[in-house]
């Protein structure tokens, strides 16, 4: 809650020109006057300490009954007006901001009370938290409650605070936001949308999670064709570094037994089986039984080849990834719009109080 | 020596009067006023002189305490003035723009007017009672 609002809209000509003239004035005088002050100005030696108490009373009382004036007439205005009166709504908080000091200076904690709420009602009006209708009606009891136990304390010298908790329990059940209430009504066909709503969001969790599955499916099969493709480019990096008279004694036969198996245990970890490659792998089997009928195939074909298709199964490790982030994305984005939905949903429930008809 | 003026800028009559009393009883010579515009209007008179400290209400009409602080701090001739704020409230953003406006205090209604002296005097002295 802010301080109430004022400011230089409400400066009449006359004061305008008394700041002015303030603004303007260069010169002041340094030692205190020799004449009386000014009505406003006395010393120590002007006051006596007899009645300070009695005088201070009435001074406040006074001021209270003064400010139920502005207070009746704010409300008089508010009650016969179609729309709210913003200037009244303020002169009715700013009364009651100064009330409640000036009560809570007294030691008269429920008139300091009652005018905080005055206050917050009026502040909840201006600030569109509750209806003009119900907002006026408040006031008109918390300015009632005002009334009645200032009356009281003039009439009895001692305050009541019977009509301050009436007043707070009128408040509350009203519910007029001036405290967060315990519960709020919604309308049943809005809820029941709600829940349909929740209930398929806790549905679409099941797509997200297994796509999310199969993305991490992919990625370790992504892993594994590179850990592959650095094993068979390591190995083939040795062999075509080595001097072939050593290494490669025939160079009519295809490879190596060791080469033959590296690559026939990448085609079968890596599944690929395109019919080159399974000629290959035939060819891989019985190397040195059946001379091929074809030209046989140099070392540098076979690097050349090997190389390919551990690129191949690269790619289609890689291309598998892509495609399941792709749904992946999908549902997840699926699974976003709805949760925002559900948001939406949440935030247009009209919070209205549950006691309210 | 002369008495220390202080200046007591609040709408709130009870509080003027409430204010005033206790600072007198301790030798103050207090010039009160119900707002903003009314203080100006005193200071721009020929007698005026500018006070040692103003007391000074945030919830005023007319102007607001932080724009009377701030014209008040306008003027060199105030630079020595000590403001002190009154207000109900004790937020920090309040105390903020208290000191943004020139304030060296803020003092939350209500309060104990022992209190109050004690902080009045910190700034001012104790003064001597003739």
């Amino acid at each position: 809650m802010n301080e109430p609002p004022s400011g230089e809209q409400e400066l009449s000509a006359e004061d305008k020109a008394i700041v002015e003239a303030f603004m303007a004035k260069e010169r002041w005088e340094t030692a205190p006057p020799e004449s009386s002050p000014s009505p406003g100005v006395s010393s120590a030696q002007q006051e006596t300490s007899s009645g300070v108490l009695d005088d201070v009373r009435a001074i406040f009382f006074s001021e209270v009954e003064e400010d139920l004036v502005v207070m009746r007439e704010a409300l008089r205005r508010l009650e016969r007006g179609n729309d709210i009166d913003s200037a009244r709504l303020t002169a009715l908080r700013r009364v009651a901001h100064k009330l409640q000091g000036s009560a809570g200076m007294m030691s008269y904690p429920a008139l300091a009370a009652i005018a905080s709420s005055i206050e917050r009602i009026a502040e909840a009006i201006a600030t569109r938290k509750i209806g003009p209708l119900l907002g006026v009606n408040a006031l008109v009891q918390a300015v009632f409650a005002l009334e009645t136990t200032f009356n009281d304390l003039v009439d009895k010298g001692v305050e009541n605070d019977r009509p301050h908790r009436e007043l707070e329990t009128y408040l509350r059940r009203l519910a007029l936001g001036l405290q967060k209430p315990s519960f709020v009504r919604v309308e049943s066909q809005r809820l029941a949308q709600l829940m349909q709503l929740t209930d398929h969001l806790a549905l679409l969790r099941t797509p997200v999670e297994q796509a999310q599955m199969q993305m991490e499916r992919a990625l370790q099969e992504l892993d594994a064709a590179q850990t592959r493709w650095q094993s068979l480019e390591t190995e083939l990096l040795t062999l075509v570094s080595r001097p072939r008279s050593f290494g490669f004694p025939y160079d009519i036969y295809p490879t190596s037994f060791r080469l033959a198996q590296l690559l026939q245990d990448a085609a079968q970890q890596n599944e690929v089986f395109h019919p080159r490659k399974l000629r290959f792998r035939i060819r891989l089997i019985k190397p040195d039984t059946e001379p091929s009928q074809e030209k046989p195939e140099t070392d540098d074909d076979k690097l050349i080849r090997t190389l390919l298709e551990a690129y191949a199964n690269l790619t289609t490790a890689s291309s598998h990834v892509h495609t399941t982030f792709v749904h992946f994305s999908s549902t997840l984005n699926e699974y976003m719009a709805h949760v925002d939905t559900v948001r939406d949903e949440v935030h247009l429930l009209p919070p209205s109080p549950a006691n309210s008809k | 020596m002369s008495s220390k003026l202080i200046m007591v800028i609040d709408d709130s009559p009870a509080i003027r009067k409430i204010v005033e009393t206790c600072l007198r009883r301790e030798g103050f010579t207090v010039a009160s006023f119900a707002d903003g515009i009314e203080a100006m209007q005193f200071l721009t008179s020929p007698q005026a002189r500018v006070p040692d400290l103003v007391v000074l209400d945030i919830g005023l009409p007319k102007m607001d305490g932080y724009e009377v602080a701030r014209c008040l701090k306008t003027k060199p001739q105030f630079n020595n003035t000590v403001i002190i704020m009154l207000s109900r409230r004790e937020g920090l953003i309040d105390r903020l723009k208290g000191r943004l406006a020139g304030a060296k205090e803020y003092i939350t209604k209500p309060f104990k007017t022992q209190e109050f002296i004690q902080i009045i005097e910190s700034y001012l002295g104790v003064p001597m009672l003739i």
